[in-house]
């Protein structure tokens, strides 16, 4: 039997809310809000978060990670691999990126369950993440949000999949040209009924009808749909009751593309007992339908962070400039590519940097990250053992930064004493700053720092746990 | 080790107006030091048999100071061994050091330490700050400014000692204060501890008044060994070292990423002072030193000098200078001069400026700033976050 062994979810702090929004283009009123990726985060690094999150509480080890997203940093430049050092996964694990659709985790996730009921890969990583940028003022603004989701695939899941069911349908919805900024989208009525409609009424019918089933049947759908109204639409052209719908939290995130249905996934795995039956819809160029069943496992697993949490720990957007500047939309959009930086030198110390290992001084126990060669608290020449250095810590000293350039300032720079030892200092993301202080128990995130010589360079931050 | 303390005399010591000198070159202040110094001395630029330079940033202008070069063309010093020194904030104390062994080794007889440093040909943030932006490792220590080096160390102080802004505020007011009666600092302008605080903030919990501005300046002495002295006719008495101690007890990164360091303190300038007040066979610097230049390039510096040279426990820091003890008048006054925070941070320039004021002071000729019967004088000049220091005691001939 193979299924979901694990899931993981990330949604990033900052909420904008849509009065924010109408408020700047003197439009209605509107209520909720999007979920914003903060300036330093993108579709890498929300991946990141979430697969961190997945293999917390998922299996020791992976070997394929596969990473599917519409907005990836990257036109060239594959991901996965980058995913796959992050996550300190074996070195030389197969990867795959899927780009370009929407429907990218659940086609990840088909071709993962392929891989381990051949045979040939036993756990699979999948992380699917999004960061779409709306065009400023058009409708999508209040529709898009950013969020990212994993799930490994293996044997003995929490969740077995029974039918994994799949079209492709050419049917032009939405896109972004390349060299385009910003999504655009299809007249919205035309689309909804056309497009996801059709996809979804048909399609649903032909998943169930392949395996005997009814909709009735199953004790949560998540229904993948590019806005509220369609998802509402679709609900009850499926005859599917309020209780059966996972809350896709579409009024408080936006729709957050890739990782949408993942976020499904976990609010499923969170409400189901044992025996119940799960299915996903997954839209965009086409539809997958997976049917899923919550084995005795479910029972024993809990997410490493659960929705509600992730949707209590919130920071709101003072200001619409503000989202605009973390977009880059306005502002100096700091101009960092003139700041040094390397490939070799990031090459080279890739497992220390990356992977974030110390060195162990095996003569009086000193960690000493960046690692050294000789140890500056016994002179011994160590030797040194390399060690993996926790992702928690707390904050030793801190400076609260107004001259350093930064989107969001103050740049706060912490001195972080890591849990298990070692200490380090890192820039400091999503926090209040006025209430950020010596002892603030912190996270490490891995984020983007700047884009020195022209590529996006990434390193560890620290945030605070919860805000 | 023998001790050299006792051995070495400056005869002459000069100094440009510190400021943002727009009508000046890096060479036009090389030039004025240089001979400010030369004409103390009562000597000539030919006797001068070997010379140190001390610049900390030479990219920050016109590549001036990259090495020992840019002291000769100038001045025309030809045929002789110029070296460039470069030990960040402390490479003036470097220079004298230097400067004094080859004395000592009797290689040399009357030798120059020059420091000079130009950075207002560019906007302090296209300096000093964009140099913190731009360079140095890609994420290591990235997003630290210069203040932010130093507000870690002040957050900390205030966590572990209980001192807090309004102690710094009293410690910049007062070296505003003195810098009023200085006509070579940058700022002249007298300064409440309330103005400090009210001032905004450049890394919490520092705000600009509690840092020093981006000055341009240089300053000169001319050594030569004690016994020598009196072969000169200097315009004042020689001033005599007895002692000097330099420590590199940190790296850039390494003060930071240690897990054992508390902040707080810098152990360069505990070891420095240290080796200075041994050489100098002083047993209890708060009796027997008279006045102090310290490195207050941001105010938690030099509360940060109390305890580390030996005058006060940490603890008792806030309360030393709220008493006045460190004004002028005081028990020990500390940066009569108004310090980095009134007369500016020219880099290099800056341990041989402390130099040239403590030598007005032991010979009774500083003015308006004069310590009254000054005859021990120390400078403190730290370089890097803490990682160098020199400390130099001075005595009255």
């Amino acid at each position: 039997m193979h299924g979901i062994t694990s899931v993981g979810t990330f949604v990033p702090r900052y909420r904008l809310a849509n009065d924010l929004i109408g408020e700047s283009w003197r439009a209605e009123a509107r209520p909720g809000s999007r979920s914003i990726a903060n300036f330093d985060e993108d579709a890498f690094t929300m991946a990141v978060a979430a697969a961190e999150r997945c293999l917390a509480v998922g299996p020791e080890a992976v070997d394929a990670v596969y990473y599917a997203s519409t907005s990836a940093p990257y036109r060239e430049k594959a991901m996965a691999p980058m995913l796959a050092t992050v996550c300190d996964l074996r070195p030389g694990v197969a990867t795959g990126d899927f780009g370009g659709s929407l429907r990218g985790a659940t086609t990840a996730l088909g071709l993962a369950l392929d891989a381990v009921e051949l045979g040939r890969r036993k756990d699979v990583l999948v992380a699917a993440a999004d960061l779409r940028v709306p065009r400023p003022g058009a409708e999508l603004e209040l529709a898009l949000g950013d969020a990212a989701g994993a799930l490994t695939v293996g044997a003995d899941p929490i969740a077995a999949v029974d039918s994994f069911w799949t079209r492709s349908d050419d049917f032009l919805h939405l896109w972004r040209r390349d060299g385009d900024a910003y999504v655009d989208h299809a007249d919205t009525r035309f689309a909804r009924q056309h497009g996801y409609l059709r996809n979804v009424v048909e399609g649903v019918a032909a998943a169930l009808q392949e395996v005997g089933a009814e909709a009735s049947g199953f004790a949560k759908v998540v229904l993948d749909a590019p806005d509220p109204s369609s998802a509402r639409a679709a609900a009850k052209a499926l005859g599917l009751t309020a209780d059966q719908l996972v809350d896709l939290h579409h009024g408080e995130l936006g729709h957050t593309g890739t990782a949408g249905v993942l976020l499904g996934l976990q609010g499923a795995l969170e409400a189901v007992v044992p025996g119940d039956r799960i299915a996903i819809v997954s839209y965009g160029d086409g539809l997958d339908v997976v049917l899923l069943t919550a084995t005795e496992k479910i029972a024993d697993w809990a997410p490493a962070r659960t929705l509600s949490s992730q949707l209590g720990d919130r920071r709101e957007l003072d200001s619409f400039t503000r989202y605009c500047e973390f977009r880059g939309i306005v502002g100096a959009g700091e101009q960092t590519e003139g700041v040094f930086s390397s490939t070799a030198l990031l090459h080279r110390t890739q497992k220390q940097d990356v992977r974030l290992y110390g060195g162990c001084c095996a003569n009086c126990g000193q960690i000493h990250y960046p690692i050294v060669r000789v140890c500056g608290a016994c002179h011994s020449e160590g030797p040194f053992e390399e060690l993996k250095l926790a992702r928690s810590g707390d904050v030793f000293t801190l400076s609260k930064e107004r001259y350093f350039p930064t989107p969001d300032p103050p740049l706060v720079v912490s001195v972080v004493d890591l849990e298990g030892g070692g200490r380090i200092v890192l820039q400091t993301t999503d926090c209040d700053a006025a209430s950020f202080d010596i002892g603030t128990p912190v996270e490490l995130v891995y984020r983007r720092y700047h884009e020195g010589q022209g590529f996006h360079n990434y390193y560890w931050k620290c945030r605070p746990v919860e805000v | 080790m023998e001790s050299w303390g006792g051995k070495i005399a400056i005869i002459g010591a000069g100094c440009t107006r510190f400021g943002e000198n727009f009508d000046q070159s890096y060479d036009d202040m090389a030039v004025d030091a240089t001979l400010d110094a030369v004409r103390d001395a009562n000597i000539g630029l030919a006797d001068i048999d070997g010379a140190w330079l001390s610049t900390a940033f030479p990219d920050a202008g016109v590549w001036k100071g990259r090495s020992g070069m840019d002291l000769a063309e100038p001045l025309a010093l030809w045929d002789i061994p110029v070296t460039r020194v470069s030990n960040y904030c402390a490479s003036a104390g470097d220079a004298l050091r230097n400067a004094c062994m080859a004395l000592l080794s009797g290689a040399h007889d009357c030798v120059l330490a020059l420091g000079v440093e130009k950075l207002r040909d560019r906007s302090p943030q296209g300096s000093l700050v964009a140099m913190q932006v731009e360079t140095g490792h890609p994420f290591y220590q990235k997003g630290f400014t210069a203040p932010g080096t130093f507000s870690v160390q002040a957050a900390r102080h205030f966590h572990d000692n209980g001192t807090g802004r309004e102690d710094l505020a009293e410690i910049s007011a007062k070296n505003h204060d003195h810098g009023a009666l200085n006509p070579k600092a940058h700022y002249r302008s007298p300064m409440s501890a309330e103005q400090v605080l009210a001032a905004p903030m450049v890394a919490d919990p520092l705000t600009v008044l509690d840092c020093c501005p981006t000055t341009d300046g240089a300053a000169a002495v001319i050594l030569v060994r004690l016994e020598d002295a009196p072969k000169h006719e200097s315009a004042g008495p020689p001033v005599v070292i007895r002692g000097q101690g330099f420590s590199v007890s940190a790296g850039w990164d390494s003060p930071f990423y240690d897990p054992e360091y508390r902040f707080g303190g810098f152990r360069a300038s505990r070891v420095a002072g240290e080796t200075a007040y041994r050489e100098a066979e002083i047993s209890d610097p708060r009796e027997e030193i008279d006045l102090a230049e310290v490195h207050d390039c941001f105010s938690v510096s030099e509360l940060m000098a109390y305890s580390d040279l030996g005058f006060v426990e940490p603890g008792e820091s806030g309360e030393w200078v709220r008493s006045g003890a460190t004004r002028l008048g005081g028990e020990v006054p500390f940066n009569t001069s108004g310090g980095l925070l009134s007369c500016g941070h020219p880099v290099g320039a800056t341990g041989l400026r402390m130099l040239y004021q403590l030598t007005q002071q032991l010979r009774g000729t500083a003015g308006e700033m004069q310590v009254e019967g000054a005859r021990v004088g120390l400078a403190h000049n730290i370089g890097g976050p803490g990682a160098v220091a020199a400390v130099t005691i001075l005595e009255a001939t």
